[in-house]
């Protein structure tokens, strides 16, 4: 098989898997989105915190091996965030930019 | 007319995320020629690497219960599985995370996240096999 074959074969394997995966992937949003939520209204609890960044961090990691690096690289920043700390504001600002994302990745 | 002898490497992927290792193992499998063994975990690891004798491990630092460093050294500690190469997979790449991994003697490190399309390649290169 000619690399160009081989990587037309891969691509397309790939596609099969973000298609089946998908679902899991974009349930791993709702503790994002519910921590966002919470850090919007200043409530926040320290386990839907951990749990959210464990979310993030395989959002991160799922997202760019799937060839959506703007949605790895969000879910990097707000994995960042979530350790040092999120403000009301920063949260609003990650809320909508979660939107656009799940609307990239047709949620 | 001699016979050609086609050694196939063989690899033990260990992720606990299901997408990351089937990609991974599609991206290895197709693009690298290389058959693939998948771990879901540091302890099933252990036990695949024993029975399976694998060329090499990829191994991702990240996971419950047995992260990827305690799962190294679980395998160093055991003498069928201490000469197989381990490439570490993972998010941490600042240079001193790098540091630490070189320090626990790892053939190598490749980055989250990978792209498919050079996996192979990466991982063929680490480990000084023909792509």
């Amino acid at each position: 098989m000619s690399d160009e074959a081989k990587q037309r074969a891969t691509e397309a394997a790939i596609a099969g898997v973000w298609l089946r995966m998908r679902p899991t992937v974009l349930a791993r949003f709702t503790a994002v989105e519910q921590a966002l939520a919470a850090a919007r209204d200043g409530a926040l609890e320290e386990g839907l915190r951990e749990q959210a960044l464990h979310e993030a961090h395989k959002l991160a990691g799922s997202l760019g091996m799937f060839g959506f690096p703007e949605g790895s690289d969000l879910a990097k920043e707000l994995e960042k965030s979530l350790r040092q700390g999120l403000g009301a504001a920063a949260a609003a600002r990650f809320i909508e930019r979660l939107g656009d994302l799940k609307t990239l990745l047709g949620a | 007319m001699g016979r050609v002898r086609v050694t196939t490497k063989r690899i033990l992927i260990v992720d606990d995320e299901d997408d990351i290792r089937e990609v991974a193992k599609l991206s290895l499998e197709l693009m690298g020629a290389i058959e693939v063994i998948p771990a879901s975990s540091g302890h099933e690891a252990l036990e695949k690497a024993r029975l399976e004798l694998p060329d090499a491990i990829l191994l991702d630092v990240m996971m419950p219960d047995m992260d990827g460093p305690a799962t190294f050294h679980h395998l160093q500690a055991q003498a069928e599985t201490r000469a197989i190469p381990v490439v570490l997979l993972t998010a941490k790449v600042q240079s001193s995370d790098r540091r630490q991994f070189a320090d626990l003697g790892v053939q190598g490190v490749i980055a989250k996240p990978f792209d498919p399309m050079q996996l192979a390649e990466q991982v063929c290169a680490l480990l000084g096999w023909r792509a």
